[in-house]
């Protein structure tokens, strides 16, 4: 699915909540819960679509990938390989050139990644309904003016924030990366990757 | 031209097919046709080590890769729960005297689906209209103090 459907999903949620009639007829918790699965998702794919168009269109990513026989989509399937790409990119543009603000894109797009995956997860799991006087970081589904903060993180002008930094900080990012000399950048990208996909594969085998 | 090579012209002209030593038949079986010290068991080893380990080799992945890919290898951050006590002073210290922030609680954070673990540390933010521009700016103090602490730690409104 196209990210902006995820959007569109997102605002007529958000909407539904917002019309006390509709919501008393649906299940708002529901709605709610569902808003925020959304609102990861739309964040997920257009960083997943900016982050492989940016590197589709770079001929040396694209012919050390091929080489290594690299499927960048079957990679990116999974929500932590994303965030572990940009997690290993900035470890490593920290150590090998000591370039803090190239690190620091990377690491921004991950932090929001990750910021925004674990509300999903509160929403998804349920994780404080059942226990609400432990979790203290919680969502009130029921009630979004008890914890409006949160919700303001959640609303569709703060979703559209994040996904044109994300944009732009990915696009960023690469365009700087090829003009480092210290390092030779398809061969960085092929090493995370690959040791992505040994991981993937080890956990695949886990699991089966 | 040898008497044989004659012989053998004149059958493959007739089409008829010409038998061949009985080293040349291909056997369906792949083991039938390796020679017998292929079957022994140092062989089955290195084919294990071939195509278990060596392959990872020719795809530029080192041996302590190999060797270590436990379950610690595997999360992007794990932290140990006798770890926690210390990471949780550690975090309160850098919130408080540092970034001048008292955190309303700070949590570890395990994710349902892939086991990746994280610390939720949530503090009290001035309303806006868009929070997380404040919790980034927050983070990022926090990499430049600590860049290995930073990398566990997601920051969430506390309400």
């Amino acid at each position: 699915m196209h990210p902006q459907e995820f959007l569109n999903m997102a605002t007529y949620l958000d909407s539904l909540t917002k019309n006390p009639n509709q919501t008393k007829l649906l299940n708002p918790e529901i709605i709610r819960r569902t808003h925020v699965n959304r609102s990861y998702y739309f964040l997920y794919h257009t960083t997943r679509k900016a982050l492989l168009e940016v590197m589709t269109k770079d001929n040396q990513i694209e012919s050390e990938l091929t080489t290594a026989r690299i499927k960048l989509h079957e990679i990116f399937q999974h929500h932590w390989t994303l965030i572990k790409f940009y997690e290993d990119l900035a470890e490593i543009l920290k150590q090998e050139t000591q370039n803090t603000e190239l690190a620091d894109l990377a690491e921004d797009v991950s932090f929001a990644l990750k910021t925004y995956k674990i509300l999903r997860e509160l929403a998804d799991y349920h994780i404080d309904i059942h226990n609400p006087k432990k979790v203290k970081h919680k969502i009130d589904f029921l009630d979004p003016t008890k914890t409006p903060t949160t919700w303001n993180l959640l609303s569709i002008n703060s979703l559209q924030n994040r996904a044109n930094e994300i944009i732009t900080k990915t696009n960023k990012l690469f365009k700087d990366l090829s003009e480092i000399t210290l390092i030779w950048y398809p061969q960085i990208i092929r090493d995370i990757l690959e040791k992505i996909e040994f991981q993937l594969n080890t956990k695949r085998k886990r699991t089966s | 031209m040898s008497k044989d090579r004659v012989i053998h012209d004149i059958l493959a002209d007739q089409d008829i097919e010409i038998a061949k030593p009985r080293s040349q038949f291909q056997s369906p079986s792949r083991l039938a046709r390796s020679p017998v010290v292929e079957r022994s068991y140092p062989y089955i080893l290195f084919n294990f080590l071939k195509n278990d380990f060596v392959f990872s080799f020719n795809r530029n992945i080192g041996i302590k890769d190999i060797f270590l890919s436990t379950r610690k290898e595997l999360t992007r951050a794990e932290i140990k729960l006798q770890d926690f006590n210390k990471v949780k002073q550690k975090l309160q210290e850098v919130f408080e005297k540092e970034l001048n922030v008292k955190p309303e609680s700070i949590e570890p954070h395990t994710s349902p689906e892939d086991g990746e673990q994280e610390i939720i540390v949530t503090i009290k933010i001035e309303a806006t209209e868009d929070p997380f521009r404040e919790i980034l700016k927050l983070h990022k103090k926090l990499r430049e103090i600590d860049w290995e602490l930073a990398k566990k730690v997601v920051i969430l409104p506390a309400e």
